[in-house]
């Protein structure tokens, strides 16, 4: 098999096809809709980068508990212990991720780099839980889209694989809410409280490891937040046009050729 | 260089016989005693296949590191690498090899080869290194077959000692899975080291 169409198969035929399978068997019964597509998130990942090490090694080996850690916190009860859950958990696991750049070359810009991208999932998590987003699906895909070619443009395949596939994942529910022209969305809180802190955690392996610009960096974490701060129907716009800005950066930083 | 004069022909041969003369014997038998690499006369190359369809060779600029060389002394040789300094003449090719696909240079930042066992032949002359090669996390058996270059003094008083070591390793025991099937799984790696007596 041609690479390129294994690596189509695996970060948007695969997870895309199997969502949309999920999203036409489970209609509105959103624990079917979290697990599965957890799941279907997971086996693409295990396939991309041929099963985590356990205990983890690298930064990507502890995605998969940030996931499992962000459905178990929709059986904490509390809904004040739930954010603080979510924000001690996704804190715990930007800090593993981060250790090994902390530890070899520790700097107070990293830090806080890392403390900007915590206080920005707290909000993040604090808001979802309150409001009712606009488009959250479609905005976290536009994300996602844009965190992978980014990725894939200034370094690493493999987390753009990953963040495609994520993209992959919530891609389905994306174009519902497009044909239902942004009135309703079938993608939950409960599905955003899970797949944003792994869309903020691959944001940071991006910028720790495949040293992915600081500009480009703080674009791709403005449009989740501006989208969730300013809850107006056409705010995935804003997301489109910072995603836009963001791989323009890349495009414009990187050398002209394509492919090596 | 045009030669202009019989003064510059005669400087230039004068030059070239001195530098003959102290040149390292591509015969002799390296003498024992401590040996520190020589950084700027050393070279790990590295060939992967490509697509199935080339030979793709990079190498690493940063090396360092020493070695006993003496049959009555356990062996003894370490060096180290700086991942980052992987070269493979291609900016965007090498940011690639940096990241996490596959070097993941900024949680390994060095990788490290141990030799404690070394074995001669008649002449004297070391034949195979044994030891320990860590790498992206993974730490494993390895064997490079040595190719003794040559030894001897230097033109400026020292002793060199050269060799070439050369070991085929697979990616995927050292946890670089990604991509397997652009990039091959057998991985060449060529140490040309150049070292000076202590």
């Amino acid at each position: 098999m041609s690479p390129y169409l294994l690596i189509i198969l695996q970060s948007i035929a695969f997870p895309f096809g199997l969502s949309g399978l999920l999203l036409w068997r489970a209609g509105h019964r959103d624990v079917y809709k979290v697990i599965g597509n957890v799941l279907i998130w997971l086996i693409a990942y295990a396939w991309i980068i041929q099963w985590p090490e356990l205990p983890p090694g690298e930064a990507v080996d502890w995605l998969w508990l940030l996931l499992v850690a962000g459905i178990a916190a929709r059986y904490i009860a509390h809904r004040q212990m739930r954010l603080f859950y979510r924000t001690a958990v996704f804190a715990s696991m930007i800090t593993a991720i981060a250790w090994p750049v902390l530890h070899y070359q520790p700097s107070i810009a990293v830090v806080s780099e890392l403390v900007i991208l915590i206080v920005a999932g707290h909000v993040l998590f604090s808001r979802i839980e309150q409001i009712q987003a606009v488009a959250p699906a479609l905005t976290l895909t536009i994300q996602a889209t844009g965190l992978a070619i980014a990725c894939a443009l200034s370094g690493s395949l493999l987390v753009g694989q990953l963040s495609a596939a994520l993209a992959a994942v919530i891609g389905g529910y994306a174009i519902l809410e497009i044909f239902g022209r942004l009135r309703k969305t079938l993608f939950s809180a409960q599905q955003s409280l899970v797949f944003l802190p792994l869309y903020l955690s691959l944001l940071a392996i991006a910028r720790l490891y495949a040293e992915l610009p600081s500009v480009t960096t703080i674009l791709l974490l403005a449009g989740p937040v501006f989208c969730v701060l300013v809850p107006w129907r056409h705010s995935w716009v804003i997301s489109l046009l910072f995603n836009a800005c963001a791989i323009g950066l890349v495009l414009m930083n990187s050398d002209n050729t394509a492919y090596y | 260089m045009p030669f202009h004069s019989k003064e510059s022909v005669l400087k230039y041969f004068t030059l070239a016989t001195l530098l003959g003369l102290s040149h390292p014997s591509f015969a002799e038998v390296a003498t024992p005693g401590s040996y520190r690499i020589d950084p700027g006369h050393s070279t790990v190359f590295f060939s992967i296949s490509h697509l199935g369809t080339s030979e793709m060779t990079g190498r690493f600029n940063d090396i360092e590191g020493s070695f006993v060389l003496d049959k009555e002394q356990p062996a003894k040789l370490d060096v180290s690498i700086k991942t980052a300094s992987i070269d493979t003449n291609h900016e965007k090719r090498d940011a690639h090899l940096r990241s996490p696909d596959f070097f993941n240079v900024k949680q390994y930042p060095v990788m490290q080869f141990s030799a404690d066992k070394v074995s001669y032949d008649k002449q004297g002359q070391p034949v195979t290194l044994h030891g320990k090669l860590s790498l992206h996390g993974k730490t494993r058996p390895v064997s490079f077959v040595i190719t003794p270059v040559g030894a001897g003094k230097d033109p400026w008083g020292g002793y060199r000692v050269g060799f070439n070591a050369s070991t085929t390793l697979k990616r995927s025991e050292f946890g670089m899975n990604f991509m397997p099937g652009g990039i091959g799984e057998e991985v060449t790696v060529t140490l040309n080291i150049e070292a000076m007596k202590e």
